[in-house]
């Protein structure tokens, strides 16, 4: 069945009294972040949880709707502070190794994190660079990295054409990484910043980008999502963000915010205007953006695109080109701080972080110890029912939901 | 064990280890993948007999958990595998046994390549690996902890946030 032979030899057995195939099984079948702890049972567990079977016996014997949906959450610069893994259906954690560290280069900020398979890539950013002129300013980075799940490991790859930090970037079709836009504004300014509106497409199997149709303008701070299904031609859509700044009475200088969103017709590599998606009054700029793929609907047109705004959850309508209300988070977080929002298995995760009067009330449970303490408000769109969670991080740096990158992976 | 049938083609006799004899309805026979391989040969032969088919590496108490699983199985299309009363009833079917049990029931599963049966052991034993602490995993695996004790520190340190 499976093949282990590379990790164990025939005179070993995983679990005694129990074929070595039945037991590399039953070993992958343990949720991902409980993989490291096991390590410590003896050398032959520690070997096995090193290779690449347990992953590699999940994907082809679990269905992908066993497959554990992960959150992968960067709390601060990757090459200095563990990124962590979160299994919401066992609360557990794991964390991942730092990202290769650059000596030139500090506090990476406003990256942009995806997965394709068990794979986890990091592109581009705002950082400081030691070696720029001057070196309080911060710089894009074009850099790429790689994590791979299945073997514990970061491997840089070939750069982007253009530096960018703030983009818009999805994956399409498994194989490739679509980007547009972005700039090298950094978390730590409001403000400045340089744009960029190139457009470029990675191949996940060459290592290789490729330039295709910029935008038709300058824009940054800007969400990216792709558009496919059975039936339909490849979109990739690239909504808000902000383009030239202008100044008020000449001195001061604000960014003039996008209200509506290009679409990249893979195809032709052609850009559509799709135009305004809310008037004036609505609000200032788009919220966080995060979409629902549907395994099971092949057919419809867009994947479910829904946007936090304040307290208050949208979705995207394309035939109207509007955001329509959809549900309201049922509890706000204390004022000041911010959510994640996040999409994982077909829900929508409204995370905050629990504070002073509201952790008190929880302290009779086991959650009372140091480390953040997370409140996830779950929202399912299929039957618009509301859960929610409670999980301790095992990190102690702080997490700020504004600069803080997240992004799902399945194993 | 089976339910009643019109005709005795619709059944077969599946032989357990120690010799004992279990009538089964072919429809929940199929459920192994053994068994419907052997069904579908025989018949491809045209045979009118009963057919038998002995299965030497499974005892008859295994078989009787297996047979059970398949009959509630049977009663489901392959594709309500979501069925919410289906997983209940699941995880009230392995939460029974000790582990020795389970054990037996996998290598069955394996055995008569009743996939859905075999996922659902490995699963089981797995959520339950993970709630343990590796002592007890020692103890109820009788696995030897072969690290030295610099070694065991060590990789307590690499993982030090699940020790706390």
């Amino acid at each position: 069945m499976a093949d282990s032979s590379s990790v164990i030899d025939g005179n070993e057995t995983l679990i005694p009294n129990l074929p070595n195939d039945l037991s590399a099984l039953i070993l992958s079948f343990v949720p991902f972040p409980f993989h490291g702890r096991l390590k410590s049972t003896c050398k032959l567990w520690r070997s096995f949880y090193s290779s690449k079977t347990p992953i590699s016996l999940r994907n082809t014997h679990l269905p992908s709707s066993c497959l554990s949906h992960l959150l992968c959450v960067f709390p601060q610069d990757p090459s200095l502070s563990s990124p962590y893994v979160f299994d919401p259906a066992h609360l557990a954690w794991a964390p991942l190794p730092p990202m290769p560290v650059n000596p030139y280069v500090y506090s990476l900020s406003n990256f942009a994190a995806l997965s394709i398979g068990p794979h986890v890539y990091v592109l581009g950013g705002s950082v400081f660079d030691t070696r720029a002129f001057p070196m309080d300013r911060p710089v894009a980075s074009a850099a790429v990295f790689r994590y791979d799940l299945v073997v514990g490991r970061w491997v840089p790859l070939a750069p982007m054409q253009a530096p960018r930090g703030s983009l818009a970037a999805a994956a399409l079709g498994g194989r490739w990484i679509v980007v547009a836009g972005g700039g090298s504004r950094h978390s730590m300014f409001g403000a400045a910043g340089t744009r960029v509106g190139s457009a470029e497409v990675y191949d996940v199997e060459r290592d290789e980008w490729a330039p295709v149709a910029g935008l038709p303008g300058l824009r940054a701070g800007c969400v990216g999502f792709c558009a496919e299904g059975r039936g339909r031609r490849r979109e990739f859509w690239v909504m808000g963000g902000y383009g030239e700044a202008k100044t008020i009475n000449g001195v001061l200088p604000v960014d003039e915010h996008y209200k509506d969103a290009m679409v990249l017709e893979m195809e032709h590599g052609r850009w559509r205007e799709v135009g305004d998606m809310w008037e004036d009054e609505e609000r200032p700029r788009l919220g966080k953006v995060v979409t629902i793929d549907d395994d099971d609907d092949d057919e419809k047109n867009l994947p479910g695109v829904f946007m936090l705004d304040g307290n208050s959850i949208f979705r995207y309508n394309m035939a109207s080109n509007r955001w329509l209300k959809e549900s309201i988070v049922p509890r706000k977080t204390q004022s000041g701080s911010s959510f994640g929002f996040v999409a994982l298995r077909g829900e929508l995760h409204v995370i905050s972080l629990l504070q002073g009067a509201e952790l008190s009330a929880i302290r009779s449970s086991k959650h009372r110890r140091r480390g953040t303490v997370l409140f996830m408000q779950i929202y399912n769109p299929r039957n618009m029912s509301w859960r929610s969670l409670v999980t301790r991080t095992p990190f102690q740096c702080p997490l700020d939901f504004r600069t803080a990158v997240m992004c799902t992976i399945r194993v | 064990m089976a339910s009643s049938s019109s005709s005795s083609l619709s059944r077969v006799v599946v032989k357990s280890s120690d010799n004992n004899l279990f009538v089964v309805n072919k429809k929940v026979a199929s459920q192994s993948q053994l068994l419907k391989q052997c069904i579908d040969n025989m018949e491809e032969k045209g045979t009118n007999d009963v057919i038998l088919i002995p299965l030497s590496n499974v005892t008859s108490n295994i078989l009787t958990l297996v047979l059970e699983y398949c009959e509630k199985h049977a009663d489901f299309a392959d594709d309500d595998n979501n069925n919410q009363e289906l997983k209940q009833w699941d995880h009230e079917f392995l939460k029974k046994f000790d582990y020795a049990t389970l054990n037996s029931l996998t290598m069955a599963a394996d055995y008569m390549v009743t996939k859905s049966l075999l996922n659902l052991c490995c699963q089981f034993i797995a959520d339950s690996i993970k709630d343990l602490t590796v002592q007890q995993i020692r103890q109820i695996f009788d696995i030897k902890n072969d690290f030295t004790p610099q070694e065991e520190a060590d990789i307590k340190n690499e993982n030090a946030w699940a020790f706390r």
